[in-house]
């Protein structure tokens, strides 16, 4: 006998994502998820912009996405922001950070003390695109060395982000790539997708990704009626 | 390789799907749709069920997937189009970048089968 049914297989993780959601948006956090390839420049990025944020006063905090190891957690340290180390190994070695991850990370911050939550998810194209975690951001980061076709092999990363950090440009006087054809593969994909193009060694483009930033923050607490965590 | 994960997803939403008096002993086949966008490796997701599936309550089904090709629709001239190389989106009527994906992500159970018998 057929049972006719249709129903989302990922349900479950997406109602554990709408409570992260909710309970972000109580705090007034503005949530960015942080995708990408293994060693396009995430952490060194990531590194940059907390100390760029706490230079305006604005307080972060990071949930650290890694399938074994502390060594990007270790790398955050000398920030003084709280980290969350979340490894996947022990859980079967989830090539991507979970929303029931998120949840419990969230119980170890002090959420009414933040003004972002970076989450630092696996270093991989593919299937953390697949998960939302209850983030306002989804912003994808690639790196020059990796090649300008990435945009087409890799897909539905670049539909699902908002925002494109194509990072490490000061290599490219050293790479037979261009970044123009970086963002003509972008834009075949999803043309709605904003480039910025930026060095997480240099500080070439910060100021226009400071400014993303902020705008996306003033946006999110303006929709939900919301005050910065410190007048909350 | 989120297959196994996902593979974990359908059991857990078959499971609750069930009507409270029918064991997932008695299921004999369930049925997937799985966008193209979703980058989903088919075999994998085959073979990583049939490893979990037993000690989820599932022993005797199978799982057969099928794949929803990917298809938008312009949001300047409404022009739906597929996209059947995943590789390319915009509309080929008016150009325009500002397309809308329809059809082709998302990973859905559409339909179980129990063995004959089994009142539902």
């Amino acid at each position: 006998m057929r049972i006719p049914i249709v129903r989302d297989v990922l349900e479950e993780s997406n109602a554990r994502a709408q409570e992260n959601h909710a309970l972000l948006n109580k705090f007034g956090i503005c949530t960015v998820n942080l995708m990408s390839s293994p060693g396009s420049g995430k952490t060194t990025l990531l590194a940059r912009t907390i100390s760029e944020l706490n230079k305006s006063a604005l307080r972060c905090a990071v949930i650290e996405g890694d399938i074994t190891s502390t060594l990007d957690s270790e790398r955050l340290q000398p920030l003084g922001v709280p980290v969350v180390q979340v490894n996947t190994d022990p859980f079967g070695g989830d090539c991507h950070v979970g929303s029931h991850f998120v949840q419990g990370a969230l119980k170890y911050l002090e959420l009414d003390k933040l003004d972002y939550l970076f989450i630092e998810n696996i270093g991989n194209l593919v299937c953390p695109a697949e998960f939302y975690l209850g983030e306002h951001e989804r912003v994808v980061v690639l790196s020059l060395p990796e090649g300008e076709d990435k945009p087409l092999k890799y897909p539905l990363m670049f539909r699902e982000c908002n925002l494109c950090l194509l990072n490490k440009v000061d290599l490219a006087p050293h790479l037979e790539v261009s970044a123009e054809r970086f963002t003509e593969n972008i834009h075949k994909i999803n043309g709605a997708l904003r480039v910025i193009s930026i060095s997480g060694k240099t500080g070439e483009g910060f100021e226009e990704w400071m400014t993303w930033l902020q705008t996306r923050r003033a946006d999110h607490l303006s929709r939900h009626g919301l005050k910065a965590a410190e007048e909350a | 390789m989120h297959e196994l994960y996902v593979a974990q997803c359908i059991l857990d939403s078959a499971e609750k799907a069930l009507p409270d008096d029918v064991a997932g002993s008695s299921v004999r086949e369930i049925v997937v749709l799985v966008g193209r966008l979703d980058a989903i490796v088919n075999d994998s997701l085959t073979f990583l069920f049939d490893v979990i599936k037993a000690e989820r309550g599932f022993p005797s089904a199978a799982l057969r997937i099928d794949v929803e090709p990917v298809s938008c629709r312009c949001l300047r001239c409404t022009e739906q189009f597929a996209v059947p190389d995943v590789d390319c989106f915009f509309c080929p009527e008016c150009n325009s970048r500002d397309v809308k994906v329809l059809t082709g992500r998302g990973i859905r159970i559409m339909e179980m089968t129990v063995e004959d018998g089994v009142e539902v």
